[in-house]
């Protein structure tokens, strides 16, 4: 090799390592107007983002929000390293124990901007918060609610669910009971539908108040298995397999086409199923989901989460665009079709009956026993719960998945011990 | 020695090393360093948020008596192992002698056979999902029209899930299997077949005593193959198992450590999980090795 050769070698390859020490999505190599804000890839959700990061730049001149955005099987992953090597300005915390890696944004971003954290929906508290600090804000609120079709209702000759009192688990049978039009499973009407119940269950029927003890064997959590176990035996309730086979899919979406094309009069589910339903011509209500006879209602709230991590290089900007995020921001979601977070502007967005019932039964959301990460242990119970719709002993089930969810339970708390000792150092 | 000499004979064996380097570089970088690394990080509790706290065996000691995940995860592999690789390995012998006969049109069906290894892992288990569908798929319709009133609920049935993702696995494992068995069908020198016929050997004798034999180096290597493919499950199990909603049944070795690591940081404890799959993969494969020699008939008579 000549010298010619060898001075080129080592040119291209001094370039090359240049080029890939840069190669950083959070580089901090840009000029202090560059802001980077690392978020969850919401799909269709995207577009309200990118317009509220429009609308902050056009008043904000020469400041520049590059968005990166990371399917949510990887997110947590890609988050951790992000948070420890290059940290971006703004971020999406992901789970209780990530939120230690936040800055809180009480002062900086509430007082600071004079902005009351009580005009929000109390999703606000539940999801964000932590020792009585707010770590994160969202656009959007989602909930779960049992949506009915109320000319099924009407036919049937059946009052409507009310939309600020929960009926109970026997309610909900008794009337799906009423609402089942018998037939083959192209042709049936099944009267209720539900997602797994550890998605809208409140928590203290499968959990002590410390959110530390898994317990099951108790006569709320098993009576409801019963109670939907029978709705399935009765046929007033679809098996997995006939939701998957009729609406696509075993899940909240599979039940949701059920109740679109006519299958279901009613369902638990997310809100996500408003612009659907508004798309057709069905007539629907939204109820809170039900809940163990006795017990006030229980809406299961969530939002998607912005907040400044602790190496935000920009906190400053970056908190000044939470708080855009968090007025006029809100405005600009409403236009998406999910319900904002900020109370007054969700009254606004409910500009149909169904949704105004939305925002009511949002508004019966509150904070309940907290756990670090119920979908990270719940799988035994999720089982139990399965195999008990299709027909088997529910208490021994139940005996066997209670000591390893709570095996699970304990793995989770001792890695969110942790996080919260490491933020504590 | 004159310098001109020396250059060049360094030069000569240095050429060697510089053509080899993106590899060893690679290797290094991506396997061999991380896997040490791995061996390390197995005896500290570590999620990234905090530093690395040396906890010697605990991890090891975690899985053996606190972690019922671990023993499930290893179960639903064990079991998967033990229906795959026997029904893979059979049915692939069985389509490449189908394949190896000489009728019109064969080169078609050995295209069609192969098609499906060529489709993406996640849509073909979408696709099995549906058909395995406990009350509306085509394979429990077929099954209630033979007169079977209640079909397995294949996915929806923790005692199903597993048979059922060995048949999702068989439509794309099979033509795969049948191309390697069809090149070691092949090599099999028509003389040896010729010459037992003279003997008055049929059909049947022919096959065991002329076709297996000369086939075992092919069905050690299927043997081998199909085994670490079975440790390996991850993108059918994690598209049909995973995810909000899903139990413990689909929950393979793999997935379970892809969860420690990457959904629940646990990346010390999930260095230990993938040590003892490394120990439990080679030992296997160790054992199947010493074994050969019993079993394994190379041409040249090694």
């Amino acid at each position: 090799m000549n010298h010619t050769r060898k001075v080129a070698l080592v040119v291209g390859l001094s370039v090359g390592v240049l080029a890939l020490s840069g190669c950083s999505p959070f580089s901090s190599g840009g000029s202090d107007s560059d802001i980077t804000l690392l978020t969850l890839d919401g799909g269709e959700d995207n577009l309200a983002l990118e317009e509220i990061v429009d609308a902050f730049e056009a008043q904000n001149d020469g400041v520049h929000i590059e968005i990166t955005y990371v399917p949510e099987d990887t997110y947590p992953t890609k988050l951790q390293t992000a948070l420890l090597a290059d940290a971006p300005d703004i971020a999406a915390p992901y789970g209780a124990d990530t939120m230690l890696s936040f800055e809180p944004i009480d002062d900086l971003v509430f007082d600071a901007y004079d902005l009351d954290p009580g005009d929000y929906n109390s999703v606000l508290e539940s999801f964000c918060g932590l020792n009585g600090k707010l770590y994160c804000l969202g656009t959007t609120v989602g909930n779960m609610g049992l949506f009915y079709n109320k000319a099924m209702f009407d036919a049937a000759g059946l009052p409507y669910p009310s939309s600020s009192e929960a009926m109970s688990f026997d309610d909900f049978a008794a009337l799906a009971a009423q609402l089942t039009a018998d037939g083959s499973d192209s042709d049936k009407v099944w009267g209720a539908g539900a997602d797994i119940i550890q998605a809208y269950l409140n928590p203290e029927h499968y959990l002590d108040e410390t959110g530390r003890t898994v317990d099951v064997l108790n006569d709320g959590y098993l009576g409801t298995v019963e109670t939907l176990a029978g709705m399935v035996a009765a046929g007033t309730f679809p098996s997995s397999g006939q939701t998957l086979s009729v609406g696509g899919s075993d899940d909240g979406l599979g039940l949701q086409t059920m109740f679109l094309e006519g299958k279901l009069a009613m369902f638990v589910g997310d809100n996500y199923a408003v612009d659907s339903i508004e798309a057709t011509d069905i007539q629907y209500g939204l109820a809170p989901v039900p809940v163990v006879a006795g017990d006030d209602p229980w809406v299961p709230v969530w939002t998607n989460t912005f907040g400044i991590p602790l190496g935000s290089a920009h906190k400053d900007v970056a908190a000044d665009f939470l708080a855009f995020m968090a007025t006029e921001g809100q405005t600009i979601q409403a236009q998406y079709g999910q319900m904002p977070l900020l109370t007054s502007v969700a009254e606004t967005w409910a500009d149909t009956e169904g949704r105004q019932q939305l925002v009511e039964v949002s508004k019966l959301a509150h904070p309940g026993i907290f756990n670090p990460n119920i979908w990270a242990w719940n799988a035994p119970l999720i089982d139990a719960y399965k195999a008990a719709l299709r027909g088997e002993p529910i208490l021994p089930l139940h005996e066997d998945a209670q000591p390893k969810a709570q095996q699970a339970n304990d793995t989770t708390w001792e890695t969110f011990d942790q996080a919260v000792a490491a933020a504590g150092d | 020695m004159p310098r001109a000499v020396a250059v060049r004979r360094v030069r000569s064996r240095l050429t060697p090393w510089l053509f080899l380097s993106p590899w060893i570089i690679g290797f290094l970088a991506f396997t061999a360093i991380p896997a040490v690394l791995a061996v390390g990080m197995s005896f500290t509790n570590w999620n990234l948020r905090f530093d690395p706290q040396f906890v010697g065996l605990d991890n090891y000691a975690e899985m053996l008596t606190d972690d019922y995940r671990f023993w499930s995860s290893l179960r639903i592999t064990g079991i998967y192992l033990a229906l795959s690789v026997p029904i893979y390995m059979a049915l692939g012998l069985a389509a490449a002698l189908l394949l190896n006969q000489k009728v019109w049109g064969i080169r078609l069906f050995r295209t069609i056979l192969f098609l499906p290894s060529v489709l993406s892992g996640v849509a073909v288990a979408v696709l099995w999902l549906l058909l395995l569908n406990g009350d509306a798929g085509a394979v429990n319709s077929f099954l209630r029209s033979l007169g079977i009133e209640h079909p397995p609920q294949w996915f929806d049935d923790p005692n199903w899930a597993v048979p059922a993702l060995v048949i999702t696995g068989l439509w794309t494992v099979l033509g795969n299997g049948a191309i390697i068995y069809l090149a070691g069908l092949q090599n099999i020198s028509p003389t040896l077949y010729e010459a037992a016929a003279i003997d008055g050997a049929g059909a049947w004798t022919r096959f065991r005593s002329v076709t297996i034999p000369l086939l075992t180096p092919t069905l050690f290597f299927m043997l081998l193959t199909t085994i670490i493919a079975g440790f390996q499950v991850f993108d059918t199990a994690f598209t049909i198992g995973t995810g909000r909603g899903s139990g413990d049944s689909l929950r393979f070795y793999l997935i379970y450590l892809w969860e420690a690591a990457f959904r629940d940081g646990r990346l010390g404890y999930a260095s230990a999980l993938s040590i003892v799959l490394f120990v439990i993969g080679t030992g296997l494969v160790l054992l199947l090795l010493r074994t050969q020699g019993r079993w394994v008939h190379y041409e040249d008579g090694n």
